[in-house]
């Protein structure tokens, strides 16, 4: 009270009579957000490949409970420069197996920066390349990608094989990728089943 | 927290939504403590923070600790979560002690751990929160004047906004307003207030030095 020009943050407090008030809350959460949340994947320098399945967007990923977690061995494995021991995680939201039009959320960390990643969907209707060379900048990272089981899907499942290459592969390797050609450097199985 | 798991598992996954729900939820709690101080058990006491900058800095010291993905996988998820955040709240209130050279003699210099804490209950997000209103009585006093010159929307509004603590996106879906027309009034409210008080105090009896 004696001092003359009192900061916002004394004002609010008064204002909020003693509590942690909003205008406070949201100044320091706009200080905390940077340091805590991993930024997105980077879009610049990659090309990015949305695709839609069974009319459903893709759309950034959000909250998501971590199901399972299939870290599988690269060995033997590292196409053109990619690098082992990427783990690409899957989530949906409730225990495994993910019910049909439950959004799959995904995330992968990479083994080093800077690495392309490609992940190529095959369930049961589909064959479809959902990650097209997005840039990974080290770290956890959650891919801006959500897919949705659809009913063929609760017999066998879907599948995401993924690769990472330090660089963008030659043309007839990612043709070879799309096909289904290219061992994968990991493999990601989703199990489904039918919605009650 | 620690019984609602997809609030759990998305703060352990860092999903954003989970972490700032985390820090909306716990951020008064953690504030509690910064400005009560405490003893730990093993002996010395920590000065409670009671300007509301500085705790502001220690408040954003803490939850950049507890949401980093390192001190995240450290909460078992079995314990309330308010002990966990005692626990980094009183980390930090103690390096800042230390920092300003307050702490007493036979302070610990090691980490406080949870347990050294004072065991109070567990605090649970939705209870009152012991303390909240830590203004002195002259301050509630401008504010119950300054309230009196608002108009009955703009009463609710600081209800809302600056009592409830509620985030700028909650607060205009709750009073049916813009953001920027929330910006707008709040601006225009703490300003009011700058201004209110300067004249309040000019006004006021002379103050009594022992309240």
């Amino acid at each position: 009270m004696d001092n003359p020009r009192q900061s916002d943050n004394q004002l609010d407090r008064i204002l909020g009579a003693g509590a942690l008030s909003g205008p406070e809350a949201d100044r320091l959460w706009e200080q905390i957000a940077p340091k805590v949340i991993q930024p997105a994947p980077s879009w610049r320098t990659a090309v990015a490949s949305w695709w839609l399945r069974g009319g459903v967007g893709l759309v950034m990923a959000a909250a998501a409970v971590l199901v399972w977690r299939i870290p599988d061995s690269m060995d033997g494995m590292r196409p053109r420069g990619g690098l082992g021991q990427a783990v690409l995680e899957g989530s949906c939201g409730s225990p495994v197996p993910c019910t049909v039009g439950q959004p799959l959320f995904l995330r992968v960390t990479p083994a080093s920066a800077n690495v392309m990643l490609f992940v190529l969907l095959r369930d049961a209707q589909h064959t479809s390349l959902l990650v097209d060379g997005v840039v990974l900048t080290g770290g956890l990272q959650t891919l801006n990608v959500r897919v949705v089981p659809e009913a063929a899907d609760a017999a066998a499942g879907m599948t995401l094989d993924f690769w990472t290459f330090e660089s963008a592969p030659a043309a007839d390797v990612k043709d070879a990728l799309r096909a289904g050609r290219l061992k994968p450097q990991g493999t990601l199985h989703v199990p489904v089943k039918a919605a009650p | 927290m620690s019984d609602d798991r997809p609030w759990l598992d998305g703060f352990r996954n860092g999903e954003p939504a989970a972490l700032e729900r985390t820090f909306r939820v716990y951020a008064p709690y953690a504030l509690v403590i910064l400005r009560r101080g405490f003893t730990a058990s093993r002996g010395g006491y920590v000065n409670a923070v009671t300007d509301v900058d500085l705790q502001h800095d220690l408040l954003q010291e803490v939850f950049v600790r507890v949401l980093s993905p390192q001190v995240r996988q450290r909460y078992d998820g079995l314990r309330p979560f308010s002990v966990f955040l005692r626990g980094v709240v009183g980390n930090v209130m103690l390096e800042e002690a230390r920092r300003q050279q307050k702490a007493m003699a036979r302070g610990p210099v090691e980490p406080v751990e949870l347990e050294d804490l004072p065991e109070a209950a567990p605090w649970t997000p939705g209870t009152p929160l012991p303390e909240q209103a830590a203004i002195s009585q002259q301050e509630r006093s401008l504010m119950q004047d300054y309230l009196a010159t608002l108009t009955p929307e703009e009463r609710r509004f600081v209800g809302v906004r600056f009592e409830e603590g509620v985030s700028q996106r909650d607060a205009a879906d709750a009073l049916g307003l813009g953001r920027h027309m929330v910006r707008t009034l709040e601006t225009r409210i703490r300003e009011g207030l700058r201004t209110f008080q300067d004249q309040w105090r000019r006004n006021r009896p002379p103050e009594n030095p022992r309240t």
